[in-house]
């Protein structure tokens, strides 16, 4: 595309070049042939003004536009890295045109698109860009013969094409007016390819740009799945090593002991009954700690799915307590990852906990949606309500915790009305599907 | 390596300066010269013999002047009076106008007016040695356009009539000069016009030369106004004029005089220039023409209400506003119209007047014993002659309106047009002529 633009505004070089080679020619031979014809007085006398001399129009002209090529040829090469250069170099265009204009004796100001379109193919600054269009614009405008030359004495093409020949003039006026149109319909072209260039780059970035927002996106969910995952392995470790280490000097004690009453038939009373207490609590220590260290490593859900695990917990609360707590599940099972099974599994278990502990409500209905893209959770309560939800640690790390599954967790609650959460995990499953 | 580049840029972009500063400098310093052209033959019609002399004469006292010795002058010649106009035309087109050039006096208000001349004012008014009072006041407007002086005259030629005295003796005519007038002349011309053969055509004539410019000039009225582009005349003295010019032109009941009438004496007037009569009255040309007859000097007659009047030729010299030397070339130009010297020369190398009145003066205390101009060409008649003169107006298209006037007025005087129905054609049409000019 940058390519395609470059050729089409390379052809606007050289057929402006082709341009005012026709008019600047045109004005000097017309100037020979008066000569030749004899008829330089009277021409003078019928110009209002003084006109340039014969060979300096042509020979200034195409100078001036061969520069002008040279500070094209400079902004491709340095343009890029200083925006300062391309100021100074447009402003030494815009001077080039307006001499060239003025050695065109102002008979050409579209010259002045030419500048114009350039514009855009370099990265210039708005501002600077801004600049350059407004001196352009207002050289196209000022520098047109019929306004200009009410100030400056001037001939005009005109004057030189009109000596010729009518047949010879609309020639003349034919060749202008076609390489003129040329001329603006390359400039429409220009603009056309360099829009639609811009409009397929801006396509492309936002494509990129939602690509890099979902790439985002699943690293939050890997990055959170590898905390979990890391948390878990600590926790694991933490275990095995208070198994291993505590459980087996604990287990050493309880046997030590053991054999120590054994041997200790005969003796003080006292020192048995100290014994078997030791034995006792090392035995209830042991206990202790094998029931943390499974409770640590199973972790709540355990290796058990998502439901049995919810409804055991729904139970534990029914069974003692005088709060009921009504579990419905809706829609088929879906395969899980552990990390959103735990996050469900945890948001509805602190749900529960806040409904009891803070709000005392003694009926909390859960529903659990279970679609094919999302999961999505409602919990009512008849508790107390609140105002004001104040964000205390467990509800804000939930929110986390769901955020980083991609999905969103909203409460609703009034005085006396109880508390509502709702909250939807979007499933990765139904993503990678 | 981008920073290399630019260094290697900015340094090619010092180097093309510094090459044209250089060569500038060279150019400079080479011995100036400056291109001056002439031609041969002049606006009056009188011939000069080795035209150029006066010139090379001048660019060889220029030159010995102290100061002047890097400049060197280079003259383009070759050029007729009237090919010179086409040629001058023909270089400024293609920029080859030297710096100063004499200018063919229909061409001077074209080219101040394009903007080809350069503005003398400021030199002048900056000037301590220039006076513009050493010149006739008519010399200086000649070379000024819109209230600035373009060009400035070397040499002047005033034109007058000459009598053929003899002529008038033998007719028993005796001219008054204090009461010298359109009436006067008239009942001359009309006494002198005579058919000698019978043959019922006059043989014998008034005056040879006279037409329009001279007697409406004389009549009080100006053809345009003088720095606009509208007619000035008064319909009431174009009448006069021209009533006048049909009267004059009955007396020769359709004959045309010529120039070789007069030479035959059988004219009583003709129009004259001093040019002229330095020419024919002074060895060897006094033994060509008009040896058979007495004559002399007279000013034009006065019209009605207004007072003599007659062209005045000046030869001009202008400078090219695109000279690239124009401080040396304003000051030969200036040499050339005020040195006392110089202007010296033009009396002795060619047969007009120096366009310098001081030196007039000094010229005429050393001829006062001399023959013939001390008898009716001194210097209160040509003072007043050139004081009354008129020049044409300074106006780009004169020539065009001129030539027109000519037709029109031949055609109403010759084919006897009714004069005012002629006149209210000639303003409409002159008026719809300068509102295209304009």
């Amino acid at each position: 595309m940058e390519k395609k633009v470059r050729l089409v505004y390379g052809s606007l070089y050289a057929l402006n070049l082709i341009i005012i080679l026709f008019i600047s020619l045109t004005i000097c031979l017309t100037i020979y042939k008066i000569n030749a014809d004899g008829m330089a007085r009277t021409f003078l006398e019928e110009a209002r003004y003084l006109p340039h001399v014969a060979w300096k129009v042509p020979t200034y002209s195409i100078l001036l536009f061969l520069v002008l090529g040279i500070s094209e040829v400079l902004k491709l090469l340095f343009g890029k890295e200083d925006s300062l250069w391309l100021l100074y170099l447009y402003l030494l265009d815009l001077f080039l045109l307006t001499l060239i204009s003025y050695s065109l004796n102002f008979s050409y100001n579209v010259i002045y698109l030419y500048i114009i379109a350039g514009l855009f193919l370099h990265p210039t600054g708005i501002s600077m860009r801004l600049l350059i269009l407004t001196l352009a614009l207002g050289c196209f405008i000022i520098f047109d013969y019929d306004l200009f030359s009410v100030r400056v004495n001037l001939l005009s093409f005109k004057d030189y094409v009109d000596y010729h020949s009518p047949q010879r003039r609309i020639y003349l006026y034919s060749i202008k007016s076609i390489l003129t149109s040329i001329n603006l319909m390359m400039i429409i072209l220009h603009f056309y390819i360099l829009i639609n260039s811009k409009i397929r780059e801006n396509k492309e970035f936002i494509r990129l740009n939602d690509a890099l927002k979902k790439n985002l996106r699943e690293l939050n969910i890997a990055n959170g799945k590898l905390e979990e995952a890391g948390r878990m392995k600590e926790r694991n470790r933490l275990a095995h090593e208070i198994h291993d280490i505590l459980g087996h000097s604990l287990t050493c004690i309880s046997t030590g002991l053991e054999a120590s009453l054994e041997v200790a038939g005969e003796s003080p009373p006292l020192l048995l009954r100290q014994l078997r207490k030791i034995k006792k609590l090392s035995d209830k220590g042991l206990k202790d700690i094998r029931r943390s260290v499974n409770e640590l490593k199973e972790d709540a859900i355990g290796g058990s799915s998502l439901i049995p695990s919810l409804k055991e917990l729904v139970e534990n609360i029914n069974i003692p307590g005088r709060q009921k707590v009504m579990l419905s599940i809706e829609g088929k099972a879906r395969v899980m990852d552990h990390d959103e099974e735990l996050t469900i599994y945890r948001m509805i278990q602190e749900s529960l906990t806040n409904s009891i502990r803070h709000g005392r409500a003694d009926r909390i209905v859960v529903v659990l949606y279970l679609k094919e893209t999302e999961v999505s959770i409602e919990i009512q309560d008849n508790g107390s309500g609140a105002d004001q939800i104040v964000e205390h640690f467990g509800l804000s790390h939930m929110k986390e915790q769901i955020a980083i599954l991609g999905g969103s967790l909203a409460h609703q609650s009034r005085p006396g009305e109880g508390f509502y959460t709702k909250a939807t995990i979007p499933l990765r499953s139904a993503r990678s599907d | 390596m981008t920073r290399k580049r630019r260094s290697i840029v900015l340094i090619l972009l010092l180097l093309a300066a510094a090459a044209l500063l250089i060569t500038g400098e060279i150019r400079s310093r080479r011995p100036m010269v400056i291109t001056m052209s002439l031609y041969t033959g002049n606006s009056w019609g009188v011939p000069q013999n080795f035209a150029y002399a006066i010139y090379d004469k001048g660019a060889e006292m220029f030159l010995s002047e102290p100061g002047n010795e890097d400049i060197s002058i280079e003259y383009k010649t070759g050029n007729l009076y009237r090919y010179y106009s086409e040629w001058l035309a023909r270089n400024i087109l293609t920029g080859n106008e030297p710096d100063l050039f004499l200018m063919v006096e229909e061409d001077f208000n074209t080219y101040a007016s394009i903007g080809l001349l350069e503005n003398l004012s400021p030199y002048l008014d900056s000037d301590p040695d220039f006076h513009r009072q050493d010149y006739h006041a008519m010399t200086l407007e000649a070379g000024s356009f819109r209230g600035d002086q373009y060009s400035l005259p070397i040499s002047v030629v005033p034109s007058f009539l000459i009598v053929n005295k003899s002529l008038l003796e033998e007719n028993g005519i005796s001219i008054d000069r204090e009461d010298w007038d359109w009436e006067q002349f008239y009942t001359i011309c009309s006494r002198l016009s005579r058919d000698l053969t019978g043959d019922g055509m006059p043989d014998q004539f008034g005056v040879y030369g006279y037409d329009w410019q001279q007697a409406l000039y004389s009549s009080g009225t100006t053809l345009l106004s003088p720095d606009s582009y509208e007619l000035a005349f008064d319909d009431g003295k174009m009448e006069e004029t021209l009533e006048f010019l049909k009267k004059m032109h009955r007396l020769n009941k359709g004959q045309t005089v010529s120039e070789k009438d007069f030479e035959r004496g059988i004219v009583g007037f003709r129009i004259f220039n001093f040019s002229e009569y330095r020419t024919y009255s002074s060895f060897p040309y006094s033994a060509i023409r008009y040896t058979d007859f007495d004559w002399e000097a007279i000013p034009m007659p006065a019209g009605p209400g207004g007072e003599s009047a007659s062209k005045l030729y000046t030869v001009q010299l202008g400078m090219s506003s695109r000279s690239r030397h124009k401080k040396q070339a304003y000051s030969y130009m200036k040499y050339l119209a005020s040195n006392p010297e110089f202007q010296k020369e033009i009396w002795h190398m060619t047969n007009n007047l120096p366009a310098n009145r001081e030196v007039i003066s000094e010229i005429y205390q050393g001829l006062a014993k001399e023959e013939p101009y001390s008898k009716t060409l001194d210097i209160p008649f040509i003072d007043s002659v050139i004081r009354n003169s008129y020049l044409d107006p300074n106006f780009k298209w004169y020539r065009a309106i001129d030539e027109y006037v000519d037709q029109k007025i031949f055609t109403i005087i010759a084919k006897d047009q009714d004069i005012p129905d002629g006149i209210r054609e000639l303003r409409r049409e002159l008026e719809s002529k300068l509102l295209e000019y304009r």
